[in-house]
C-alpha cells in the first residue's frame, strides 16, 4: 500500500516523529564527541555514526514531509519543547564520559535496530521501505557498538567498573525508550503497523544476549509513566533543544 | 584546514653529515625526485620533516575545535551534517600525519602528550576565537581556501608520504571550501543581519587568514633548509599574494568590505577601515594589501592569543579523559597505531 488512509495520518506521523527526533537528538549528542574522543580513530568513527543518525532523522523527516507538507528543518528545529517525541535517554547529558556515551548508544543502537526491524513490515510501503534500508545501517551501529561492550566489560577492572556504572546509570532513562507511541494501537488495528509481540522482551533478550561474556549486566526495567513520547521531556532534553535551536531562532525564516 | 608552512625551523647544523651522501641526496631533491622514509636523508632534513608533519597534524586536531564547539548549533540538517563530516575530516586529517610523523621517528602518544604540555605547537590560527555560526563560514571559506592553496604547492615537496597524504587530503579541503563559499554566499543573499554578522566574522578571520602563510620572507629564504630541501615548494610571500589576489575581489564580489582591524585582546574587533592600499596593480595582476598585524602574530605565536590557552585545555581535557579507554582497548597491543 503505497497511499495511507487519512484517518492514519496522526498516529503515523507520531510515529515518525518518535524515530526521527530519536535519531536527531542521538547524533546531536553524538557529534559534540567530533575531535574529542579518546582515540582518533574511535573519534572519526563516532562521527560517522552520529552523521548515519542524523541524516535518518532526516529522511523520516521527509517522509512526514510527504503526509503533511511540513519543511523537514522547520520539523527539526522549529518545534517547542513538548512536541518532541523521542525518549530522554538520547539527551542525557554524558559528561564527556565516554563510558556514558557508550552505555547510551548500546542501549539506543539495539533498540532502534528492533524497532526498525518492525517497522520494516509496516503495510504501507514508503515507511517499510525507508525502515528497511535505514534497518541495514543500523545493523552496522549495532556491530560498532557490541564491539566496544567487549573491548570495555573485558577490558580493564578499571573499563568494566566504568561501563557498569554507566549501564545503571542509564538503566531508568532506557527504560522510557519503550513508553508506547500515542496512536500506536490505532495502527495495529488498522492493520497499517504489525503488533509483533512486546518489544521490550525482545530488547533485553538481545541486550543481554551482546553482554554474555562481558561481566556486565543490564537491570534495565519496563517502562513506566509518562516520558518524552508524550512530550514530558527533562532539563537535558530541553538544554540539547535549546542548543539545536540556538542560531535557528536567531531567523527561523532565513536560509542557512 | 590546516597547514604547516610556517613552522619557523632552525637546523643546527648538518656539517657533519657526508659530504658525498649530502650532494647525491640534494642532487636527487633538486632533479624532483622523491625521498622515501627508508632512504637515506640528512638528519637534518628528518627532524625537519619530522616537526612539519607533527605541527601540521597538530593543527589537524586542534583546529577541529573551534568549528566542533558549532556542530551541535548548526542551524539546519544539512549544515549540522556537512560541518560534522568537515570536522570529522580534520581528524581523520589528524590521523594520516601523524602516521607520516611516526614513520619519522617519533610515537603518536609523544606527539600528543607533548601538544597539551605545550612542548610542540600547532598553527597559529586556531587562537582566535568563533563567536559565531558566521564565524563557522568564514574559517572554512578563508582558512580552508588559505589551507588549499598552501597544501597544493606543499603537494610538490620531497617527502613522499607527507606529499601522498598532501594529496589526499587537498581533494577533501576542496569539498570544505566549497562548502565555506556556500554558507558565506548565503549569510551574504540573507537578511541584514546575516550580512552583518558575515562582515564581522570577515573583518575578525582576514587578518588571521593572511597570517595563516607565516612571516615575511627573510632574504635568504631561497638558501633555507625548507625550500633548499623542496618541503616547502613556494614562499610565505608568494602564497600570501596569490590568496589576495583570489580571495579580496571575491570577497568584494559578494558584498563583503575588505578592513583593516583594530583588536582587543580577546581578538574582537574595536576599529574597521577599508584597506587604503587594496588596488588592483594592472601591470602585475596583483593586488596591493596592509600586512596582517605581525606584533599579533608573533604574541599569539608565543602563547598569549585570545584562545591559546581554552584549546589547549579542551585537548588536555580530551586526552586525560580518555586515558583509562585506552588503557583498556589497548591493553597488550603494543603495535597498535594508537598505542606507539
Amino acid at each position: 500500500m503505497s497511499e495511507l488512509d487519512k484517518q492514519f495520518h496522526e498516529a503515523i506521523v507520531n510515529v515518525l516523529l518518535c524515530v526521527a527526533d530519536d535519531k536527531l537528538f542521538l547524533g546531536h549528542r553524538n557529534s559534540d564527541w567530533t575531535g574529542i574522543a579518546p582515540i582518533l580513530e574511535a573519534d572519526i568513527a563516532f562521527s560517522s555514526l552520529a552523521q548515519d543518525d542524523i541524516a535518518h532523522a532526516g529522511a523520516f523527516y521527509e517522509l512526514i514531509n510527504s503526509i503533511n507538507g511540513e519543511n523537514p528543518d522547520q520539523i527539526a528545529f522549529g518545534r517547542n519543547t513538548s512536541a518532541y517525541r523521542c525518549a530522554d535517554i538520547v539527551t542525557k547529558d554524558d559528561e564527556f564520559n565516554w563510558a556514558n556515551a557508550i552505555a547510551r548508544q548500546f542501549y539506543c543502537n539495539v533498540y532502534e535496530y528492533l524497532r526498525l526491524q518492525r517497522l520494516s513490515n509496516c503495510t504501507w510501503s514508503p515507511l517499510a521501505n525507508l525502515a528497511k534500508r535505514i534497518d541495514a545501517e543500523q545493523a552496522i551501529h549495532v556491530d560498532h557498538i557490541t564491539t566496544w561492550m567487549e573491548h570495555l566489560g573485558n577490558g580493564t577492572e578499571d573499563s568494566k567498573e566504568r561501563m557498569q556504572k554507566a549501564l545503571d546509570d542509564y538503566a531508568p532513562y532506557a527504560s522510557m525508550m519503550f513508553e508506547a507511541p500515542r496512536g500506536i494501537d490505532t495502527l495495529f488495528e488498522g492493520g497499517i503497523l504489525v503488533n509483533e509481540g512486546c518489544l521490550f522482551t525482545a530488547w533485553k533478550d538481545c541486550v543481554d544476549n551482546i553482554v554474555d561474556g562481558t561481566g556486565l549486566t543490564i537491570t534495565v526495567e519496563p517502562c513506566t509513566g509518562d516520558g518524552g513520547r508524550t512530550g514530558n521531556h527533562d532539563e537535558d532534553f530541553t538544554r540539547s533543544l535549546n542548543e539545536l535551536q540556538e542560531v535557528f531562532n536567531t531567523d527561523p525564516l532565513a536560509a542557512w | 584546514m590546516s597547514a604547516s608552512a610556517n613552522v619557523e625551523v632552525k637546523v643546527k647544523e648538518f656539517s657533519k653529515e657526508d659530504p658525498a651522501k649530502l650532494a647525491a641526496f640534494e642532487k636527487h631533491v633538486a632533479e624532483g625526485g622523491l625521498v622515501e622514509p627508508n632512504d637515506w636523508m640528512p638528519e637534518a632534513y628528518r627532524a625537519l620533516m619530522l616537526r612539519m608533519a607533527e605541527h601540521h597534524a597538530n593543527s589537524e586536531i586542534v583546529g577541529a575545535l573551534p568549528e566542533g564547539e558549532w556542530i551541535t548549533k548548526a542551524p539546519s540538517l544539512l549544515r549540522k551534517l556537512a560541518l560534522t563530516a568537515k570536522v570529522q575530516d580534520e581528524v581523520g586529517h589528524g590521523q594520516m600525519l601523524y602516521e607520516v610523523a611516526q614513520d619519522l621517528g617519533k610515537t603518536r602518544n609523544a606527539m600528543l602528550r607533548d601538544l597539551i604540555t605545550g612542548v610542540t605547537k600547532y598553527h597559529n590560527c586556531f587562537n582566535y576565537p568563533c563567536p559565531t555560526w558566521a564565524d563557522v563560514c568564514m574559517i572554512a571559506w578563508l582558512i580552508d581556501g588559505a589551507a588549499i592553496l598552501n597544501q597544493g604547492t606543499l603537494a610538490h615537496g620531497s617527502f613522499g608520504p607527507y606529499i601522498r597524504t598532501m594529496r589526499r587530503i587537498n581533494m577533501e579541503e576542496a569539498f570544505h571550501f566549497k562548502h565555506g563559499e556556500d554558507m558565506v554566499l548565503t549569510l551574504m543573499s540573507g537578511t541584514e543581519n546575516q550580512k552583518k554578522m558575515a562582515q564581522e566574522a570577515f573583518d575578525r578571520w582576514w587578518g588571521p587568514a593572511l597570517a595563516f602563510f607565516g612571516p615575511v620572507d627573510p632574504p635568504d629564504v631561497m638558501e633555507r633548509p625548507a625550500m633548499k630541501w623542496r618541503m616547502k615548494t613556494a614562499t610565505n610571500d608568494e602564497l600570501r599574494q596569490k590568496y589576495v589576489n583570489r580571495f579580496a575581489p571575491a570577497a568584494m564580489a559578494t558584498g563583503l568590505v575588505v578592513n583593516v582591524c583594530e583588536k582587543d585582546e580577546k581578538g574582537f574587533v574595536t576599529s574597521a577601515t577599508p584597506d587604503p592600499l587594496l588596488k588592483l596593480d594592472k601591470e602585475t595582476g596583483n593586488w596591493g594589501f596592509t600586512q596582517p598585524d605581525w606584533d599579533e602574530f608573533f604574541r599569539v605565536i608565543r602563547g598569549d592569543g585570545p584562545c591559546n590557552k581554552e584549546r589547549m585545555a579542551l585537548r588536555r581535557f580530551s586526552y586525560e579523559q580518555g586515558e583509562w579507554v585506552r588503557r583498556a582497548i589497548l591493553n597488550g597491543a603494543t603495535n597498535a597505531p594508537c598505542n606507539n
